[in-house]
């Protein structure tokens, strides 16, 4: 009974978080949006098919390295441990999200059913929902390597059992920090807020002391004494690298070992993972449900607001532009799952960039990040047009523009009934991301700075140039979402993570980029660098005359619609 | 002061949630719009404020077309919607300092506004907490009160007494008589047929989208010869409900 009852709550949360009964309706019964399922599968085909060659490549010369070294499966747990380090990175927030701040927990919690219940109801949901970062990041290097090699059963019994599995243990992990955590944090109006901010903060925090541990008596020059532990058994240092995250190096020997050890090694990363949820289950008992109510469990204050206190709080007039912006960064930053997507959009390639820079740099040309260094310098005569697609790159990944619209979701009504002009609304939205964005091109051109000494003429050019192309394709990306917003969310993650249109602007983004390289590459003949560089923002200025006026006439023609 | 004019809304194919109604509502009238659930009233109240588009007609509010001349029209109305809707993670004062400024009320007049109308409604104590803490009913105040700030013409209120304590209901219908008392103007949508009896000078009974009656409660029930409103109601909108036997849900199994 109870069984059939988990089974019941977990497929009816799948259902209604990926909207199976609502895209059935649209695409099979109403027969509408048929073109978005082909899209999906036309952006998918493209990325495929660009992707592939650069894989197969990378693949191709990682399997050569680690044969040499007798490890050809390493190559298998590197893309593990990348996946899962994006499980990390990517889980934290939705669990969050979807244990505390999910819409649907009061009626959950209504319902006769065990913390316990609901709980590994919404693991199985994140699972589900996360062992897509395996598929795309784990599964082609599995079959490819698998494949090449001609490697055994136990390779890929192992293999397909692990990749099915890999995003639990990150998953777990994450919730047994929270839901102690949770119990901690109890003060304060914004506890939603500090929830987020101190869980992410302790788990990056635990990680920094893993890697600085790991990385203590590998990291540092290549000593005498280490070359020839090399020498003897290259695994071991192989293995000091993978022990990071333990994990790793259990589905290392699974995939790699053979007959019944591989077995052993495979029951060992399962048995954990199984340990890991009952652990996980224990806690959700002693500390799910009591935290989830605490977190609601807001009161108002006894004391009248004074005359003075009113004053001081109601100060001044302001536009309605004025007003409206103001809204923004209050909706942006008290919203965690925004807040912390939107600025670590921006920040996150500047700041691969520098750590990836800095730590590549003590070994010098023979890294692949420090080849791209030496070859840099090589380019410094185009340091100013591509520093400016640097800066593109790290500010327009914002996915703030893309979604500006559908971030609103149910507060649209609102918007709407507001006597407002649709110009005044894009005004506050558009200078509010456009601030945001621009962290991007400024932590871009400090990353260049630190990596490659630029000149500060070039970093002020690239600042201003990324900035104006930053700004045409956030137009470019506003009008996609006025075009079709995603406003029915009841978890703002979705608003921004699962929106088709967070995936047209990295399409968008990525397209540009590469359009631009691709015409700098073919006319570095004729034209000279400064010449590209005036060439690229010229055409993104103009770019504004008719997109600004496009962007206003659509939000007008939107918000005369029903919603 | 509302002119509606062979309103149509159609929704998917053919589904006609308000199907060709016309009616207008004069200043200084407490207009109740009435109707069983899904008749067809917050649909009509969605495209009189401007939340849908019209499939056919026109709505004018005080000479301004809300599909043409849409933020004059706005300016004249104060909305209070079914289910309120607002940003939660702000505090009360921020919500309604930004509606304030959304409407351009002068300084001295929201602060003066904001102290009246949150004391009334015994909701000053709670103006410094975050929205998302406040229960329904304070949400459904604090909307209210939003609607009020700017002295608006025409009051829209779509079920405006569901989640009141009986004394903000008592203070919302005292405030709804005062508004028109001034030559203003109130259109509100209820189920409750007392209230529509103390309160309205005229009443529209809404059914399946058309529009069955407008005019005074007098001369509905001197045209159906009914005793009470409910009764009336019953009858114009064809319900089966004084019919219906429940004995079944409790009867043992």
């Amino acid at each position: 009974m109870r069984h059939s009852r988990w089974i019941s709550l977990t497929l009816t949360l799948l259902n209604e978080h990926y909207g199976i009964s609502r895209k059935r309706q649209r695409y099979l019964v109403d027969r509408k949006d048929l073109w978005e399922p082909f899209l999906i599968f036309g952006i998918v085909a493209v990325l495929i098919v660009t992707l592939f060659p650069l894989m197969k490549t990378l693949l191709d010369q990682m399997i050569a390295v680690y044969a040499q070294m007798g490890a050809p499966e390493m190559v298998y747990a590197y893309f593990f441990m990348i996946c899962s380090a994006f499980g990390f990175l990517v889980g934290l927030l939705v669990i969050l999200s979807v244990f505390f701040f999910s819409k649907d927990l009061p009626l959950l919690m209504s319902l006769p059913l065990k913390p316990t219940e609901i709980l590994s109801a919404k693991i199985a949901l994140i699972v589900f929902d996360q062992t897509w970062i395996s598929i795309v990041g784990l599964l082609f290097p599995y079959i490819y390597l698998g494949a090449r090699i001609g490697l055994g059963w136990e390779y890929w019994i192992s293999g397909f059992l692990i990749l099915l599995s890999a995003q639990i243990l990150p998953i777990l992990f994450e919730t047994i920090v929270i839901l102690p955590l949770s119990r901690v944090i109890r003060f304060g109006k914004h506890r939603d807020f500090l929830l987020f901010s101190v869980s992410v903060l302790f788990v990056v925090a635990i990680l920094l002391i893993n890697v600085a541990i790991t990385n203590t008596g590998v990291s540092g020059e290549l000593t005498e004494e280490t070359f020839r532990e090399f020498l003897e058994n290259p695994q071991n240092i192989i293995l000091k690298g993978l022990s990071i995250y333990p994990p790793a190096i259990w589905a290392y020997r699974a995939v790699s070992a053979k007959g019944m050890v591989s077995l052993g090694w495979l029951a060992c990363f399962l048995s954990v993972t199984a340990g890991g949820f009952l652990l996980t289950l224990f806690l959700a008992n002693r500390f799910y449900l009591a935290s989830y109510l605490e977190l609601q469990d807001r009161h108002t204050r006894k004391s009248l607001l004074t005359r003075a206190e009113l004053d001081h709080s109601i100060r001044r007039e302001r536009s309605p532009v004025r007003a409206l912006f103001i809204r923004e960064w209050r909706y942006f930053l008290r919203i965690p799952a925004f807040a912390f997507n939107g600025i670590g959009n921006v920040l996150i390639f500047p700041i691969l960039l520098i750590l990836f820079g800095s730590t590549n740099k003590s070994l010098g040309s023979a890294s692949s990040l420090g080849a791209i260094i030496t070859n840099l310098e090589s380019l410094r005569a185009y340091l100013l047009p591509l520093g400016t697609l640097v800066g593109v790159l790290a500010g327009g990944m914002n996915l703030l523009s893309s979604t500006f619209l559908s971030r609103e979701g149910r507060m649209l009504t609102e918007l709407k009934t507001l006597p407002v002009s649709a110009k005044d609304i894009l005004t506050a939205k558009y200078l509010h991301i456009f601030i945001l964005s621009e962290i991007g091109p400024l932590t871009a051109v400090i990353a260049m700075r630190i990596l490659v000494q630029a000149a500060w003429g070039d970093l002020l050019g690239a600042f201003i140039g990324s900035s104006v192309c930053i700004s045409f394709l956030n137009l470019i990306q506003m009008i996609v979402d006025i075009k079709r917003p995603m406003l029915d969310w009841d978890n703002p993650q979705k608003a921004m993570k699962q929106n088709l249109n967070g995936l047209f602007s990295v399409v968008l983004l990525f397209g540009f980029i590469a359009g631009c390289l691709g015409m700098g590459w073919l006319t570095q003949g004729f034209l000279s660098p400064l010449m590209m560089f005036a060439l690229l923002v010229g055409v993104c200025a103009l770019g504004h005359i008719p997109l600004i006026p496009i962007t206003i006439s659509s939000l007008d023609r939107f918000l005369l619609k029903d919603l | 002061m509302l002119e509606i004019r062979h309103l149509t809304k159609v929704f998917g194919k053919n589904f006609k949630a308000v199907d060709d109604l016309s009616l207008s509502v004069k200043k200084g009238e407490v207009f109740g719009f009435l109707g069983p659930n899904g008749a067809g009233k917050t649909t009509t109240i969605k495209m009189i404020v401007g939340l849908l588009k019209p499939n056919e007609g026109s709505i004018s509010i005080g000479g301004k077309d809300i599909q043409k001349d849409t933020i004059a029209a706005k300016l004249k109305i104060g909305y209070v919607p079914d289910e309120p809707v607002m940003m939660e993670k702000i505090k009360g004062i921020e919500y309604l300092d930004f509606i304030a400024d959304m409407y351009g009320v002068p300084l001295q007049k929201r602060r003066e506004r904001v102290e009246k109308l949150t004391t009334a409604f015994k909701l000053r104590n709670a103006l410094r907490d975050i929205v998302a803490g406040y229960s329904h009913g304070m949400k459904q105040k604090l909307s209210l009160v939003a609607a009020l700030l700017h002295q608006p013409d025409l009051w829209i209120l779509d079920e405006p007494l569901t989640g009141l304590d009986p004394e903000s209901a008592f203070l919302l219908k005292k405030m709804m008589q005062n508004h028109t008392e001034s030559g203003n103007t109130v259109f509100f949508s209820t189920h409750l047929m007392e209230i529509a009896e103390k309160l309205c000078d005229r009443i529209g009974i809404i059914h399946q989208g058309k529009l069955l009656f407008t005019g005074t409660i007098e001369e509905l029930k001197k045209e159906k010869g009914e005793a009470t409103l409910e009764r009336v109601f019953l009858e114009v909108t064809g319900s089966e409900a004084q019919q219906m036997d429940f004995s079944y849900l409790d009867a043992s199994e």
